[in-house]
């Protein structure tokens, strides 16, 4: 992985990444705390997709109970990807479960950036500038690492 | 936290209860469909990576129920009675992937 490592640990996963990656990281968390349920924003959609289709009060009765469990669970995410993140320049061991929160988080970054760079199908990428290509392979790069480093 | 004031024992013989609301035979009966949805974001190893990981599914199942996701635009992952349904299709929506549920 350009950037720094990951891999196994016998403690979960060790991660190690240079300044200025773990700096570009470390920023996505913030934007997406900005992602409110039900805004009129292509990001909240994505995140907030609906689950029962044919059925809104069976979908809002769902969202009811497990939204806000949903929103906690990101949230905890994100807190513990803002400590690995501030760790990992000197480099660190994730226990396996907080690997699996930084993967979350990457995840959610990764819809969140491309729902906002309006990408609704595959086709869409071939119109991305070199820049928003690059966000979206470098998150996609450690996201590969860690699950390589989780198998 | 039951909250009727009446006491658990009774001397009085206990009418039947009869709850209008309750539709015997259907959500517990019913077998829910989960359902995960293609989309052009989600890596494939990711979606493979989730299966394996929240079903326990072996590497080749879990491979095929993504291609399929990518090939025909979704697949039924798993299906069960609504409550486990409902908490599956939450584990996946906690993962990012996008899972509905139908019947």
């Amino acid at each position: 992985m350009s950037g720094g490592y990951v891999r196994p640990h016998p403690d979960g996963v060790e991660i190690r990444l240079d300044e200025e990656l773990a700096a570009f990281l470390v920023q996505f968390p913030f934007g997406l705390d900005g992602v409110r349920r039900g805004a009129d924003d292509p990001a909240a959609r994505r995140l907030n997709v609906p689950v029962y289709l044919d059925d809104r009060d069976a979908d809002q009765e769902w969202w009811g109970f497990m939204g806000e469990e949903l929103d906690q669970g990101r949230a905890a995410d994100r807190s513990a990807f803002g400590e690995v993140m501030a760790a990992s320049v000197a480099g660190t061991v994730m226990s396996a479960e907080e690997a699996r929160a930084v993967l979350r988080v990457l995840v959610e970054s990764r819809l969140v950036y491309a729902a906002r760079l309006g990408i609704d199908v595959e086709e869409d990428y071939e119109r991305l500038g070199p820049s928003d290509a690059s966000v979206l392979d470098a998150l996609a790069e450690l996201q590969m690492a860690l699950i390589s480093a989780l198998e | 936290m039951a909250t009727d004031p009446r006491p658990l024992a009774s001397t009085q013989p206990l009418a039947p209860v009869i709850d209008p609301d309750v539709d015997e035979g259907t959500d517990l009966d019913q077998t829910w469909k989960v359902v995960v949805w293609n989309d052009p974001v989600n890596l494939f190893a990711y979606v493979i990576w989730v299966l394996r990981t929240l079903f326990g599914y072996s590497e080749d199942k879990a491979y095929r129920l993504t291609h399929q996701v990518h090939h025909d635009g979704r697949a039924i992952v798993t299906d069960g009675p609504r409550e486990q349904a409902e908490m599956d299709c939450f584990r996946l929506h906690r993962h990012g992937l996008w899972a509905t549920l139908e019947q």
